[in-house]
């Protein structure tokens, strides 16, 4: 089929919204498959101005998203509640609103588990649950208030037994948010103790807590002793080594 | 028990000869039903040729024949007392001559056939099994594709640093106003490289010494946004030297630049204007895992990208300055003086410094202009003006007011104290006289206006209000 045919034979035909529509469509046969290829391929970033108010509301109504998108949805609604239209500033600002909510009530559930089961999947997912909304919060002042909140459970995990490494990780990169460097140092010696000191996700959570500090020089040396485990480390890693140690 | 496969085609094909022979035993005089050939015996061979093959064929015909021959003598004696003398062995063996090859032709014959549709629906279901199993694969790769694909949507549609967005950034750039232009550059800073603080520097005008920060992002409302950093002691001022990038990673090659540095440098970039360094973009603070080459690179692309509306926005600012400039006094016209006020009043309410404005008028220029015409009445004004902008020092920026006799003078430092001494010293110096106009001493009657921003004022057209309700006040 070339392109004029698919396009005169598309004007009689069921225009799919998506991209999933319309390999629905071409898998039970009602569309031709390019259907599907030229709709797939034009697919557009939802942070391009103007924004789709259809394809918003479309994402928007997914119960699933994930935090990267709900991060998202956030800046563009953050961009359209400021919109001169007094719809669409309401749909931005009620939109917000129900992202918010959403993560609260995943907030009062976890909360819930942990008073019931006080296990440490619970505290994890509860401490998850929190920081989760203080990305998602653009006002400084809520977004530590649930930073802390978030360090106070995750905070719980190292009297657990079943106390992790990433459980660690995950506390520093709380404290990283809170700009809480001289804590983050402290509890990424502790987890050096438990966990080995050349531990490569350790080192690495050291550095990034090191630069936050200024310490270049601390940086460098660290990336130094990542570079003597270069076989172990993957692509981005040893594209930050290279960064780091060669010479400009 | 179930019975399946060979056996029950075996039973089945053992148990037809077996009814035949039951009904055959009722007809004693005809054993094998010679008197219409066999036909029942033979039909039944034929029939299991076609529906099992020709063995079964063979079999049932066999079967016929051995149930003729063994267990059918003794059921007609049973039954009918019929000797075994007497049995029909003669009419028996005339089924050899005819009806049993018969028999045995037709079987060989409709077994071929049933063989060839066997042959046929075995090819079909195996082409089917085939179909079928592709199908099933097509369908877990047509599935895993629907994953792939909403992955693959959701990438594209996450995307903030697309190329597009790039493109109407790049778009919106196209101002011609270089604070907006300066706006958007950080705005797509920030997008392309998540950078948490930055800033941009411009040299100051006045000293040409140091630098003073143009445009801010994610700066505090505590910073210092009126900081100045010196040209010769600063990283700022050393990229601005040397049109050359600054990454932290060179503070531990280079020693001089670690003097330099105050740690709020991560990478800093001159920004050109046509061939020449115009400003600096420092990069505060950034993500670590974002502080690498490619974010560099970006940078580069960005100002670049940048380059030329900012380059318009500059130029056209300059020509309109040149343009609107009163060529009797040299000061800029009164369209200037709202515009530099807008800018001014801004940075006051950013807490960067007071904003205050003069408007002094010549009462008696109408008369001096009639009496010794224009030429004197602007040496006049000229001399007054220079005494004024003597007295302000370097605090104050002249401007032409509405009128042809008035002027204006604003002020960024002065407190309402102040700005009451300079108006006090003002009126002073200019009674004092002094002035020579063609040849002969002249007095100049002066009134003057004046408003601070904040005091009783929030908007610049308040400030122009407020100073000439003053200037009237006095003309009543």
């Amino acid at each position: 089929m070339t392109i004029q045919e698919f396009i005169q034979a598309s004007a009689q035909q069921f225009q799919p919204k998506t991209p999933q529509a319309a390999l629905l469509a071409a898998k039970e046969g009602i569309l031709p498959a390019q259907a599907y290829i030229y709709k797939a391929s034009s697919v557009k970033p939802l942070f391009e101005e103007p924004f789709d108010l259809e394809e918003l509301q479309r994402i928007l109504s997914r119960q699933d998203n994930d935090l990267e998108t709900d991060i998202l949805l956030m800046k563009v609604l953050g961009k359209l509640s400021h919109h001169q239209d007094a719809e669409t500033a309401l749909f931005a600002a009620e939109s917000m609103n129900a992202i918010e909510s959403r993560y609260n009530r995943r907030i009062e559930e976890a909360a819930k588990a942990v008073e019931e089961t006080p296990t440490a999947a619970a505290h994890r997912h509860c401490a998850e649950a929190l920081y989760d909304l203080a990305l998602l919060s653009s006002q400084t002042a809520i977004r530590k208030f649930y930073l802390k909140e978030a360090f106070i459970m995750a905070r719980k995990l190292e009297d657990l037994k079943e106390y992790t490494k990433e459980d660690g990780l995950f506390l520093v990169s709380i404290l990283n948010a809170l700009d809480m460097h001289a804590q983050s140092k402290q509890v990424l010696a502790a987890l050096k103790e438990r966990f080995g000191k050349d531990d490569s996700d350790i080192l690495e959570a050291e550095a990034a807590v090191a630069f936050a500090r200024r310490d270049f020089m601390g940086v460098i040396l660290i990336y130094l002793r990542l570079g003597k485990k270069k076989k172990y480390l993957d692509s981005r890693e040893l594209a930050a080594l290279a960064y780091w140690t060669e010479q400009r | 028990m179930r019975i399946t496969g060979r056996a029950r085609k075996i039973l089945e094909t053992a148990s037809l000869s077996l009814i035949l022979l039951a009904v055959n035993s009722f007809f004693p005089r005809d054993p094998g039903f010679t008197a219409i050939h066999f036909l029942p015996y033979g039909t039944a061979a034929v029939f299991m040729s076609v529906y099992y093959g020709r063995r079964y064929g063979l079999l049932s015909l066999a079967c016929s024949v051995f149930c003729l021959i063994v267990p059918m003598p003794p059921i007609l004696y049973l039954l009918y007392h019929i000797q075994y003398r007497d049995f029909q062995w003669k009419n028996l063996l005339l089924i050899l001559y005819a009806p049993i090859p018969i028999t045995l032709a037709l079987m060989y014959l409709f077994g071929i056939v049933r063989l060839g549709y066997t042959h046929s629906i075995e090819n079909l279901k195996t082409h089917l099994k085939t179909v079928v199993k592709q199908n099933h694969r097509l369908g877990g790769i047509v599935d895993a594709q629907t994953s792939i694909n909403r992955e693959l949507e959701e990438r594209v549609s996450k995307q903030q640093e697309s190329i597009t967005h790039l493109y109407s950034q790049v778009q919106k750039m196209n101002s011609l106003d270089h604070q907006e232009v300066l706006r958007i550059l950080l705005d797509t800073v920030q997008t392309f490289t998540a950078v948490k603080k930055a800033s941009v520097w411009r040299v100051d005008e006045e000293t040409r010494r140091y630098l003073t920060p143009e445009r801010t992002l994610g700066w505090d409302e505590n910073q210092d946004q009126t900081e100045m950093i010196p040209l010769d002691g600063s990283i700022e001022g050393w990229v601005f030297r040397n049109n050359s990038i600054f990454s932290v990673r060179m503070l531990l090659q280079y020693e001089h630049l670690t003097k330099l540095c105050t740690g709020k440098n991560l990478l800093t970039l001159p920004i050109s204007v046509g061939h020449q360094v115009w400003g600096v973009l420092n990069i505060e603070d950034m993500p670590f895992e974002k502080y690498n080459l490619y974010t560099e690179q970006l940078l580069i692309i960005i100002l670049s990208l940048a380059q030329t509306s900012l380059e318009s926005a500059l130029e056209y600012e300059y020509l309109i300055q040149k343009e609107e400039m009163d060529s009797l006094t040299g000061l800029p016209l009164f369209s200037q003086l709202y515009r530099y006020l807008e800018e001014k009043n801004r940075a006051a309410e950013a807490g960067r410094g007071s904003l205050s404005l003069v408007v002094l008028e010549i009462t008696n220029m109408d008369r001096i202009v009639g009496d010794k015409g224009h030429p004197a009445a602007a040496e006049l004004l000229k001399a007054v003006l220079e005494r004024l902008e003597h007295l302000a020092g370097n605090r104050a920026k002249g401007f032409r007011y509405k009128n042809n006799n008035q002027f204006a003078f604003v002020f960024t430092d002065l407190d309402y104290d102040g700005l009451g001494m300079f108006c006090m010293e003002a009126l002073s110096s200019v009674s004092e006289g002094g002035f020579v106009v063609a040849g002969s001493p002249e007095a100049v009657e002066m009134i003057l206006g004046y408003a601070l921003a904040g005091e009783s004022t929030e908007e610049v057209k308040e400030l122009f209000e407020e100073a000439e309700r003053l200037l009237e006040m006095q003309k009543v």
